[in-house]
Order: structure tokens, then C-alpha cells, then sequence
């Protein structure tokens, strides 16, 4: 059998005809160095977008399981024009569904998780010397449904096959060439990083950053594949996500931000479960939970405040949950928009308050009113007023990326 | 109450607007204590547009991946219908070929249904009021994604209606069956009902009202089709075994880029026409007005659609290649027109009225059968033969 290497394009690198063209003859590069390949490719463009749109045209609150099966059609699209690309250039290529692929997630529809990788198929497609096509981000429940994997699924797919097939590597293709220190998009002094540990990124895309999902990285970390985070059309620099020994690394890796965030406030009394009716609401709505805070502020330890921060990018009908929540627990609720979550990612960064107090020195220095601050050993979180997001973004860059070296 | 199924076509499910009218149409058949299947095509022209990307990337499109490309269209309207009917409190649920396992033959483009499971689907129905089926898809024994061809919607729906041994109710933009094209012929008549025969007859000669092969599966298991509009309450037509009124002309169809092919002097035997025969069938090609004429040697002559000339060119080639001083003529640029009556049988006459219509036309080729006459015309006589022929019969 031939080493295999598993390869994921994202949406702006399949975007267009031409895009996928290019896509085809890259990988049909590899293919005749004597790799087996499987790529796998997300939806083209704004496709997955445009399908949200339509959804949310007939229904504010549209059936989660219906979600799944529209959005799934983007990478079909994908992955059947990348095969005829790929025949046009005399590579025999295939294109697999995730169902096809043998993909099985639980029904956790819109948001998914992987349980089982059978890629019996794939295999037996590459043995006859076919580059397999897969659709990403989508999979098949135990209930036959098509599923899909949330934000970033792609990269998702692309490891947990890579695992599955014990591939060489995985390469995440996608619109910048690696993992920088900071969004570069944002700050032009962030620093490229050759490699991070699985540990770091997971942090770092659970924090926002958007170069890769944080499943994937998991999946990768226990299958120990080594991701290769490469730009598409811009070869040259890579980010190699792999296992790093602890004693290697020390202090600050990045600074990464999440736009998308809201606090919800509930006041309550004990005696009402309101916190509970609350809490379960969330989950049947599958929001993520980023922070929560519970706080007594009778004596009596009847009335309580709750405060939870949720990330709303990934929740079809967001505003029709909101509405229904306000129409439940009336002037009890209250939503703030008007925040962005900033954090700093490293190792062992809650060893001292070191880190804590200079950064929040900063912060006092120059107005910024810290909203809510939450830490672990890998990460240290503010929440801080949208308008203040860039400003200390650029203090906490300068201050431990760019004054360390 | 009991089981509908119905079929809406692209145009009845161009917007999420129209989705949405659909979806108040099914929940109120719901409310009236009814289970609704509901078979839909893809928005608009989305096929069209799906093609046309596929042909940017190559002029050799793969037809397995042309099916997995295309049949993303069904998923996402059956996808929107469900949300939308899920928003207005239908429990409804949208379903695949492969997960109700509506099993085809492996030719990828025009596959045939082989066999469907109705327990699926009856097992669904317990669950849920609606379930909107993606038409024009199934899948393979090897689970490969397959089309049943253009208008396979309605085959899809037909063949669920059959399985379940109820009527089927197909929507489209048109009100009915109509004696003519009533978007080119605006005084065509409605026809009540239309028998299966001519209905097979009409849509193989270019009607595009119902794909062929749902009335071959509605004939076989006498499953009645009810055609009408999808936004109006006018009455439309219903396609059955049998109806009383006979006219011995019903309708008139005609069917463009025909192209004419010849091959003559071929040696007098008649194996060779068996052999090119068999090849064309063995392509998956199909030909119609076919002429064999021996004289001096053997002249064989059918019509094809231009589009598949280049098919033609390789399925010969493998037959006729020990005989390479073979003269086969290739003329394009023609138009079919025909006329069909199931009461053509019982009537005499019909062949001198239909000459008298076309009289001043150079026809080229006439071919009949006990329902039916068609003739070859050039593109640009078509329209003057089509009313010529729908002023004799009153169409």
C-alpha cells in the first residue's frame, strides 16, 4: 500500500471553477509522486451562507435535522466538480459523501460529533488507485440522517479520516499560511509560528482563531497525525501542529479574539429553578456555554445573578431562541451585545499572577473596562467592550509577543 | 383522507415564496386529515446552472460525478419545503433516495428504478404528517448516487404513488394537459382526460408535461395522474386507462433538433441491421423513425437527437468498421411534429385530412403507428405545419 496523505481545501480555496482547476492540479501533483490521496473539501465560496440565508427565509427557527440536510449539498457540489477536474486532467478520482465514506456522528444535528471513522470504501477506491474526493463537515447518524459537523467541520473530517486511514499526514489548505501569533488580517506585526503543540491550538481555536477547528486538532492529538497548515496559493510557509514536549515551550504563544459572543444575565430566585429551565434551554439549543458565573447577591441566598457568555456564530435561528427567552423570563433577562472576548494563549500561564496583573495594568492605562476575566493553565480570557477589542489587541501583542524577542 | 402524493416541479419551487405557498398547500391537505408525500425537483434552474459549472471544468463530464453534482439541487429544495412546513407546525421530514432506498439500475444520467421500499416510507408516514421525497434521484445496490433523466421527478413520484397503490397529483406551472403547447399555441385546448397510451406518445414526442416513464409505471400499475397548476384552483387533467369522448385527434406535439441519419449501399444482409441496432442499444442511445429500404443494396435511415450525434458517430463506428467505404450522411436542423389520438384507431380518414393539412410542406419523413403520425419537417416549417394540422383536427 502506498503512504497516504490526507488534504482539506476550505471554501475561499474552492471558490471558484478556476480555484478548483488549480486545487485539481495540485493534487494531481502528489498523486503521481506516488501518494495515495484523499482530499476533502468544504463548500465553495459563500455557498454554505446563501443556503443559511434561504433557510432562514422561510422559517426563524428552522428544524435543525432539515439544516443538515440542505447545508450538506454545498460539498457534494464541491467535491463532484473537483473529480471531473481531476478526470480532465487523466487522474481517476472518485467523490464520496461523508455517508458514503463512513462518517458516523451522533444525531447531535447542526453540531455533530464524530464517533466511529469506517472508511471501508475509501480504502477500496484508493486500492484501485483513485483519488477519493469527500465531502467535509457532513457525516451519517445511526438513524441514516445526514449530520454535520459545525463551524470548521472540514477540518474536522479531514483528521479524523487521516486517523482512520493512518495517513502520512494531514495538510489544512485554506486563505493564510499557517498559524500566526495574532490575525494578521488585524495586526501587522503578528509573528508566523513554524509549529505549535496540539495543546496550544486547541486552546487557540477554542479562543476564536479561525485557522483550523479545535476537534480536529483533538482528533489528530490522540490519532497523533501532524497537521500541515498551508496557504493555497501561497506556498512557502507552513505551521506544523504536532506534539511538543512542555519543557520547550514557556510564556506567551498568541493573542486571539471571538467577536460573536454574548453575555446573557439572568436574575432569579433559587426557589423558581429559573437557572436550571435556563441552563437546559441552552443545551436543547446546543449553545455552547464559554463562561459562567453564578453570584448570591441577597444575604438570604434566595435572589442570584447568573451570568453566561455564549458564542452565537454557529446557532441557526439565534434570534428567534433570544426572542422566545425574552418572552420566558421577561425583565429577568438581559443580553449584551456589546462585548468580544480577547485572550491570551500559553503554558503555564496561571502558575503566578504575572501575566494577569501587567496585562490588566495595561488595560486600567488606557481605559479599557474589563468585563469579566476567566483562566486556565493554557489560557488567560477578558471579555472587554467591542469599540476597546483592536486597541488591546495591539497592547497585549506588543506587550508579550512582540517585547519578548 | 388517505396517502397523496404529489410532485412539484422546478418552476413551482423557483423562491423560498413559492416554497412557502407550497407548504400552506400541503399543511392544509394535512388539516383535512390527510398524509401528504411530496416529491419536488430543484429551484429553478438550478440544474441548468449546475451543468453549466460542470462544463466549465471539462467537455467529458464523468456521469457518475454529473449525478452527484446534480442531485444536490432535490436535497436542498426538499430540504427548505420540510423547514418551511416544520415553521408552520407540519411534522414533516425530508428523505433521500438513499434513505428510502429507491434502488435504480447503475446507468449514471438515466438510470431505471428497479425497486422501492414502501415499508420505509409507510413507516415514516406514521411518524410524521409530510414527507417531501427529492425527485429524479436513486441509488444503486453499491449505494452510488443515480438520476433517472430529465423529468425523472415525476417517475419518482409516480413510482411511490404505485408502491403505495394510490394517485398521484403532479404540479407545474401549466394548468393541465393541453391539446398543443399552450406557450406557443395560446387557443390549445385543456383535455380532461388524456389516456395512457397518448400520453405515452406525447411525452416521447416532446411534450413536456410528464416524463415517459412515470406513464409507463402509472399504465402498468393503473395508478391515475391528476396535472394541474400549483398556484391557481383551476381544474386540470387527469391521465388514465380509458375515458369515453373519443376524438380521433387529442393532441399535437412536435419535438426540435432531429437530425436525420443515412447510411446507404450497405451489403444486403440483414444481420447489419440487427448489429448497428444492437450497438446503439447497447450505448443507451435511442432512435426513432426508423426506414430500411433495399433495393440495389441496403439504406437504413432513423432520426436522433442532435445532441447526442457524437454517441451515434462511436456506436457505428464499432459496427461498421470492416466497411469503411460506408457513406453515412449526418443532416441536422429538423423539427418532429405528430399528432396522437387514441380514437386514431377506430377513425378513418386521418391519413388524407392530415396530408391535406400539409400539403405546401416539404415534408421530409412520415412515419405512423396505430395512435400516432409524425413527420419530419425542417426547423423553420414547423410552426406553419403545427397550425396547419391544429386548424384541421381543431385542436
Amino acid at each position: 500500500m502506498n503512504k497516504i496523505i490526507v488534504q482539506k481545501y476550505g471554501g475561499s480555496s474552492v471558490a471558484d471553477v478556476e480555484k478548483i482547476k488549480k486545487i485539481a492540479a495540485m493534487v494531481a501533483a502528489v498523486r503521481k509522486e506516488g501518494f495515495g490521496v484523499a482530499v476533502v473539501v468544504s463548500a465553495m465560496g459563500k455557498t454554505t451562507n446563501t443556503l443559511i440565508e434561504l433557510a432562514h427565509s422561510v422559517s426563524s427557527d428552522p428544524a435543525k435535522r432539515e439544516m443538515d440536510m440542505l447545508l450538506s449539498a454545498g460539498e457534494r457540489i464541491t467535491m463532484s466538480l473537483l473529480c471531473m477536474a481531476l478526470n480532465d486532467l487523466d487522474i481517476e478520482a472518485i467523490s464520496l459523501t461523508g455517508s458514503q465514506s463512513g462518517i458516523i456522528t451522533n444525531d447531535r444535528h447542526t453540531d455533530a460529533r464524530v464517533i466511529e471513522v469506517r472508511p471501508i470504501r475509501v480504502q477500496d477506491e484508493m486500492a484501485k488507485g483513485k483519488v477519493v474526493v469527500i465531502g467535509g463537515f457532513q457525516g451519517v447518524s445511526y438513524k441514516r440522517d445526514v449530520t454535520t459537523l459545525g463551524r470548521g467541520g472540514s477540518d474536522t473530517s479531514a483528521v479524523a479520516l487521516a486517523a482512520a486511514l493512518n495517513a502520512e499526514r494531514c495538510e489544512i489548505y485554506s486563505d493564510v499560511d499557517g498559524v500566526y501569533t495574532t490575525d494578521p488580517a488585524l495586526i501587522e506585526e503578528a509573528k508566523h509560528l513554524p509549529e505549535i503543540s496540539y495543546q496550544q491550538m486547541q486552546e487557540m481555536s477554542t479562543a476564536g482563531a479561525k485557522v483550523i477547528n479545535a476537534q480536529a486538532v483533538q482528533f489528530a492529538k490522540e490519532a497523533g497525525i501532524i497537521i500541515y497548515a498551508r496557504s493555497t496559493f501561497n506556498p512557502g510557509k507552513e505551521t506544523l501542529i504536532k506534539t511538543i514536549s512542555s519543557g520547550e515551550t514557556k510564556g506567551v504563544t498568541g493573542i486571539v479574539h471571538e467577536n460573536d459572543v454574548v453575555r446573557i444575565i439572568l436574575s432569579y430566585n433559587k426557589e423558581d429553578k429559573e437557572f436550571y429551565e435556563l441552563l437546559k434551554l441552552l443545551e436543547a439549543k446546543q449553545v455552547g456555554i464559554k463562561e459562567l458565573n453564578v453570584t448570591e447577591t441577597e444575604k438570604e441566598n434566595i435572589k442570584s445573578k447568573a451570568s453566561f457568555v455564549v458564542s452565537f456564530k454557529n446557532i441557526y435561528g439565534w434570534e428567534s431562541f433570544k426572542s422566545n427567552l425574552e418572552k420566558r423570563f421577561k425583565d429577568k433577562i438581559e443580553f449584551d451585545y456589546d462585548l468580544s472576548a480577547l485572550s491570551i494563549i500559553g503554558e503555564g500561564l496561571n502558575r503566578d499572577n504575572e501575566i494577569l496583573l501587567e496585562s490588566l495594568k495595561l488595560f486600567d492605562i488606557e481605559n479599557i473596562g474589563i468585563a469579566g476575566i476567566s483562566t486556565t493553565s493554557y489560557r488567560l480570557s477578558f471579555l472587554l467592550p467591542k469599540n476597546k477589542l483592536e486597541n488591546g489587541i495591539i497592547l497585549l501583542h506588543k506587550k508579550w509577543i512582540e517585547d519578548k524577542i | 383522507m388517505g396517502t397523496i402524493v404529489q410532485k412539484y416541479g422546478g418552476s413551482s419551487v423557483a423562491d423560498t415564496t413559492k416554497i412557502k405557498k407550497i407548504a400552506e398547500k400541503i399543511a392544509k391537505r394535512v388539516k383535512e386529515g390527510n398524509k401528504l408525500v411530496a416529491v419536488v425537483s430543484a429551484m429553478g434552474k438550478t440544474t441548468d446552472n449546475l451543468i453549466g459549472i460542470a462544463k466549465e471544468i471539462t467537455n467529458d463530464i464523468v456521469p457518475r460525478e454529473l449525478d452527484m453534482l446534480l442531485t444536490t439541487g432535490e436535497q436542498v429544495t426538499a430540504a427548505l419545503l420540510s423547514i418551511a412546513l416544520n415553521d408552520i407546525g407540519i411534522k414533516s421530514k425530508s428523505m433521500n433516495a438513499f434513505q428510502l432506498e429507491i434502488l435504480t439500475t447503475d446507468d449514471f444520467n438515466a438510470a431505471r428504478i428497479k425497486n422501492l421500499k414502501v415499508e420505509k416510507i409507510e413507516k415514516f408516514l406514521t411518524e410524521f404528517d409530510a414527507i417531501i421525497v427529492t425527485g429524479f434521484q436513486g441509488i444503486t445496490e453499491e449505494g452510488e448516487i443515480t438520476t433517472l433523466g430529465r423529468g425523472g421527478s415525476d417517475t419518482s413520484a409516480v413510482a411511490l404513488a404505485a408502491a403505495m397503490n394510490v394517485n398521484c397529483e403532479i404540479y407545474s406551472d401549466v394548468a393541465g394537459i393541453f391539446s398543443a403547447d399552450p406557450r406557443v399555441h395560446p387557443a390549445a385546448k385543456k383535455l380532461k382526460n388524456v389516456a395512457y397510451d397518448e400520453m405515452l406518445e406525447m411525452s416521447s414526442l416532446g411534450a413536456k408535461v410528464l416524463h415517459s416513464r412515470s406513464v409507463e409505471i402509472a399504465k402498468k400499475f393503473n395508478i391515475n395522474i391528476y396535472c394541474g397548476s400549483t398556484f391557481s384552483d383551476e381544474e386540470g387533467s387527469y391521465v388514465v386507462d380509458n375515458y369515453l369522448e373519443e376524438p380521433s385527434v387529442t393532441g399535437i406535439s412536435s419535438m426540435d433538433k432531429q437530425t436525420q441519419v443515412t447510411i446507404s449501399k450497405l451489403p444486403l444482409d440483414y444481420t447489419i441491421t440487427h448489429d448497428i441496432f444492437e450497438s446503439v442499444a447497447k450505448h443507451g442511445l435511442n432512435v426513432d423513425m426508423i426506414s430500411v429500404i433495399s433495393n440495389s443494396g441496403l439504406n437504413i435511415s432513423f432520426t436522433i437527437i442532435e445532441d447526442e450525434k457524437h454517441n451515434f458517430q462511436k456506436a457505428l463506428s464499432e459496427v461498421l468498421q470492416d466497411l469503411p467505404k460506408l457513406n453515412i450522411k449526418y443532416q441536422s436542423g429538423y423539427s418532429k411534429v405528430s399528432i396522437v389520438g387514441i380514437g386514431m384507431k377506430s377513425s378513418s380518414g386521418v391519413a388524407a385530412k392530415y396530408f391535406n393539412a400539409l400539403k405546401n410542406i416539404p415534408v421530409k419523413l412520415v412515419t405512423t403507428s396505430e395512435i400516432k403520425i409524425s413527420c419530419l419537417v425542417e426547423e423553420k416549417y414547423k410552426n406553419e405545419a403545427m397550425q396547419a394540422l391544429i386548424k384541421m383536427f381543431g385542436l
